[in-house]
């Protein structure tokens, strides 16, 4: 089939892109990635706390959707969506399969007295202190934690995307973003930050 | 377990840091960009090929080489049947059209 100029792929629909790919368009893959590659890539690696891990995911993610693009049904699932919890769902996998995720409801709060691994990192990096302290949280709250908080998704998509209810998805992120705060807080100067902003 | 934070400050500097994460796009290394490329070349449908040539339009016209063995098989049967029906069987004007067919059948009944 006819190649679709670059420009008109950028800003056709993930549904457009999809099907395009599954027709032969040579172009629509590429496009696809780069506009999700990064923020997927991004929240592997910051639920697994592992950079080649989290390329891992990101391929096997979209190896995955290549595959079921001939399927693809638009107007069904949104793909970026769909992206998101197959990575999710990977990654919990890994964790498992690593033995140290945590259930739902079993959850822990992190103690206040918990000494700093966290201290150690934090000296020089905001955003290593960010990660290290992300990665303290159970599994679940941390995924809920950065797809809110960082990959800016509402309630109901991270509901969607982690197969659970709203008020579950309320309730990890209040608890994952109180126990981040009560990390985090103790290193604003540390950090550089000046604490009268 | 963790306390609820009453200095506004600490709220605001995580925002911070949440807002510092939003801004930085993951890198993607070039090397996995191009592995995922290949993925997606490997497991991509390959496309229906556009006729090159009259005769690949003409092909594809009839419905593509699968339809037109069969037409050629078809075709091919008919004129055996044109042949070898016996002469006695055929309608008077059709036995004039096919004058080869009682010479052929003639020729067989002398072999045996």
């Amino acid at each position: 089939m006819p190649q679709m100029p670059f420009d008109r792929l950028d800003t056709t629909s993930d549904d457009g892109l999809l099907a395009l790919f599954a027709s032969g368009d040579p172009i629509a893959a590429r496009v696809l990635m780069q506009r999700h590659l990064p923020r997927v890539l991004g929240f592997a690696r910051r639920t697994l706390g592992e950079a080649a891990e989290a390329e891992d995911v990101a391929q096997d993610a979209f190896l995955r959707l290549w595959r079921i693009a001939p399927d693809w049904k638009p107007g069904q699932a949104q793909v970026s969506t769909w992206l998101w919890r197959v990575v999710a769902n990977l990654c919990i996998d890994r964790l498992r399969r690593r033995g140290r995720s945590t259930a739902l409801d079993d959850a822990p709060e992190v103690a206040d007295d918990a000494p700093g691994a966290l201290a150690g990192l934090i000296a020089t990096d905001r955003a290593a202190a960010l990660d290290a302290a992300l990665l303290e949280l159970p599994d679940r709250q941390r995924q809920a934690v950065i797809l809110r908080h960082i990959e800016g998704l509402s309630n109901p998509e991270i509901a969607t995307i982690l197969e659970i209810g709203v008020e579950a998805v309320e309730s990890l992120t209040a608890r994952g973003k109180r126990t981040l705060t009560a990390r985090l807080a103790p290193l604003k100067e540390a950090l550089g930050y000046d604490t009268s902003f | 377990m963790t306390h609820p934070s009453d200095d506004p400050t600490d709220d605001r500097f995580v925002n911070r840091l949440f807002e510092a994460a939003r801004a930085q796009p993951e890198p993607v290394p070039a090397d996995l960009f191009a592995r995922m490329l290949a993925d997606a070349a490997r497991e991509q449908p390959r496309a229906a090929l556009a006729p090159s040539s009259v005769w690949a339009m003409v092909v594809q016209m009839l419905g593509g080489r699968g339809a037109l063995a069969g037409l050629g098989a078809a075709a091919a049967c008919g004129l055996a049947l044109g042949f070898m029906i016996p002469v006695d069987l055929m309608p008077e004007p059709t036995v004039d059209l096919f004058p080869v067919a009682e010479g052929l059948i003639a020729l067989l009944d002398a072999g045996a």
